[in-house]
């Protein structure tokens, strides 16, 4: 029995290491600083010049419990090494706390309890202004995938210094779609500590060693489309591109849900009211399948959208092979195709001063 | 409203309602422009528990959508002791087609619906709470958001800002027959990834939608292109859907092709306070993420629709 839970610990402990994928030999690493002390992961690729098309930086942000890995999994799954190689030079971000960035320590300085509001007040302006140093540009092209596009969302939303046009991917500006469990968790969600790291990273790791003995589990048929999206991608992501959750983030999520607004942490500014305000381009994309950034919700921030705006849902309708889930759009096997084409035609279309 | 001496009249000459089932009658109904719609009325064999509901189903649909062999959320309803009943429009259905003049959609929001809901009012003698579906359920919406004789309203994936969602929907509009006659498009549009059985499908394709006027096939995709419905005079659907007042549950399902849950969404964005939503999708652990049919003839669609609409038509969620 004792040699049972041994060789089980021993599977959850080294299984996840088979589906590491090591980062491109062709990223150059940098950190930025932030105006309060912590030190954040980027990772640039330059453009591929004979594909030079000239355009401004493209900085990547991950989602929610994840990091930069999930804009550059591998070389077919890759947002950042396609763009580079379509000519725009491109980077992403791992948001503190997760990837390589640095994690709380109160002991440095660095507490627990931020919630997103410091990913888009301190995070944010210290990844643009480092890619704007290294690069030379006057300004950067954002993209955001999930969370990420929340938190372009907001800083767009107060002023978006240093951003000339913006892409959105799957973002959610609602939460409270009358689901059976929207009450408990909006309440939950105000029940933990915040300044709690929450090991969301831990369960999808448990779950990657038994790829060959289970199918599709419920949660990841609520991230990804099989149709689009491989087990193996998924399962590379889960070891490669995961990350802990920061409980004050937990919080604000668990608010939108209560109050059906996208405000900041303390409830001050209606960052989903303040969208009127943007006036950079931006293109809002949402995947039909997608069950986490359900369609209405992404919906919701493009109506609230004041500048230049574009929608696209990504499925059959629009010429897909698949309608899309949550992680497709980064993720899916076809995306370099169905996807990121108009995400890249767009910033194209929209250079800027 | 219409005038009492011509309900009279207009009452006069009505034939005699016609039992379909047990419980379940056709009444034929005059317009004040003569035209014959078709009532079905769903008499509950148990006490009446709440007002009577009127239902009316998307464009080129029949009452099969709320009622198809037994199942359906007409006889649902009914068998909680809510008296149901369904329209189809003119033109629509077993309803009269008249010149092609008098079959524009205006005409629905204008003539028929106010004339159903008078009609119910004088069978029951209550106000009648609302159903409506898709585009069908949009123009209920319009035709009763600045009055007050109505109680709660569903409002099943019924778009408020509209687009024209697929080439697939543009083609099927631009012919001649009813969405049934092609099978792989009506799959598409309307049951797609749909939990049901293959035999229940067909009964579906075979038995709920009927051939569109012309004149109501064109207005509908001018409608999806323009974002909005004129009814004329300044006004449209849009802004008489800013008017709205009445509680209303807005139930989306997540896959429907015809009535995007983004292209409704925004009524709750028109009205915070009175409109709530239901999203439906697999990720509040619903059978399925639902499609424009499936929501009313799903097989996990009693627990996953039904029961949530009951629960507020009789003042819950």
């Amino acid at each position: 029995m004792r040699g049972g839970w041994l060789g089980l610990a021993v599977l959850l402990a080294c299984a996840p290491s088979r589906y590491l994928e090591p980062i491109s030999r062709d990223a150059q690493h940098h950190r930025a600083r932030t105006s309060d002390g912590w030190e954040l992961a980027l990772v640039r690729y330059r453009p591929d010049p004979k594909g030079l098309r000239g355009g401004r930086p493209v900085l990547l942000c991950h989602g929610i419990s994840a990091n930069g890995r999930n804009m550059d999994l591998d070389p077919e799954h890759s947002l950042a090494q396609w763009l580079a190689a379509h000519g725009r030079e491109a980077w992403t971000v791992s948001l503190r706390g997760t990837g390589d960035s640095d994690r709380a320590d109160v002991a440095a300085g660095r507490p627990g309890g931020y919630d997103l509001d410091a990913f888009w007040r301190l995070d944010l302006p210290a990844a643009i202004a480092k890619v704007r140093e290294i690069s030379g540009a006057d300004a950067v092209d954002f993209v955001g995938h999930s969370m990420g596009g929340m938190v372009g969302y907001a800083y767009l939303s107060q002023g978006g210094q240093g951003v000339n046009a913006a892409v959105v991917m799957g973002s959610p500006v609602r939460l409270d779609w009358g689901g059976p469990y929207d009450a408990v968790l909006s309440v939950a969600a105000f029940a933990i500590n915040a300044t709690w790291i929450l090991p969301a990273a831990t369960p999808p790791l448990l779950v990657v060693p038994m790829s060959k003995v289970m199918e599709l589990t419920p949660l990841e048929g609520l991230m990804y489309n099989p149709e689009n999206t491989s087990q193996e991608t998924w399962r590379r992501m889960l070891a490669t591109g995961t990350a802990d959750v920061s409980a004050g983030v937990a919080r604000q999520l668990g608010r939108m849900v209560r109050d059906g607004r996208f405000s900041s942490g303390d409830g001050t500014v209606d960052f989903g009211r303040d969208l009127a305000k943007v006036t950079q381009p931006v293109l809002v994309i949402a995947g039909k399948l997608d069950r986490l950034g359900v369609a209405p919700s992404v919906y919701a921030g493009y109506r609230q959208l004041g500048g230049p705006k574009e929608w696209l849902l990504i499925g059959v309708e629009s010429g897909a092979q698949a309608d899309y889930g949550h992680m497709d759009l980064v993720l899916g096997d076809r995306a370099a195709s169905e996807v990121w084409p108009q995400l890249l035609s767009f910033l194209d279309r929209h250079p800027g001063g | 409203m219409i005038p009492a001496g011509l309900l009279a009249v207009l009452l006069a000459v009505a034939p005699s309602p016609r039992l379909l089932a047990p419980g379940v009658w056709h009444h034929r109904v005059s317009t004040a422009d003569g035209v014959q719609l078709s009532l079905f009325r769903y008499v509950p064999a148990v006490p009446r528990t709440g007002p009577a509901v009127l239902m009316v189903p998307e464009l080129g649909f029949t009452r099969a959508s709320f009622e198809l062999e037994g199942f359906g959320l007409a006889p649902s309803l009914q068998r909680e002791g809510r008296e149901v009943f369904v329209l189809e429009a003119r033109g629509q259905g077993s309803s009269q087609a008249p010149p092609s003049a008098s079959l524009s959609l205006r005409e629905l929001v204008r003539t028929d619906l106010p004339r159903a809901i008078a009609e119910v009012r004088r069978l029951t003698g209550g106000t009648p709470d609302l159903v409506g579906h898709g585009f069908g359920g949009s123009l209920l919406l319009a035709a009763v958001a600045d009055r007050e004789e109505v109680g709660r309203v569903i409002a099943l994936a019924t778009p408020a800002e509209p687009a024209l969602p697929n080439r697939r929907l543009e083609q099927v509009l631009t012919g001649t027959s009813a969405f049934g006659a092609d099978p792989e498009a009506f799959e598409f549009l309307f049951l797609r990834s749909a939990v049901i059985s293959a035999a229940r499908a067909s009964a579906i394709r075979a038995a709920t939608s009927r051939p569109l006027p012309a004149i109501q096939r064109g207005e509908w995709l001018q409608w999806m292109r323009d974002g909005d419905l004129s009814l004329g005079e300044g006004d449209s659907v849009k802004r008489r859907l800013e008017k709205l007042t009445a509680p209303t549950y807005l139930v989306l399902p997540l896959l429907s092709y015809v009535g995007h849950p983004e292209y409704a969404s925004p009524l709750r964005e028109l009205h915070p306070q009175t409109v709530k939503v239901r999203l439906l999708s697999r990720l509040y652990l619903h059978r399925e993420d639902y499609s424009h049919l499936s929501m009313l003839l799903g097989d996990g669609a009693p627990a996953d629709v039904f029961a949530p609409i009951l629960a507020f038509l009789e003042g819950g969620e």
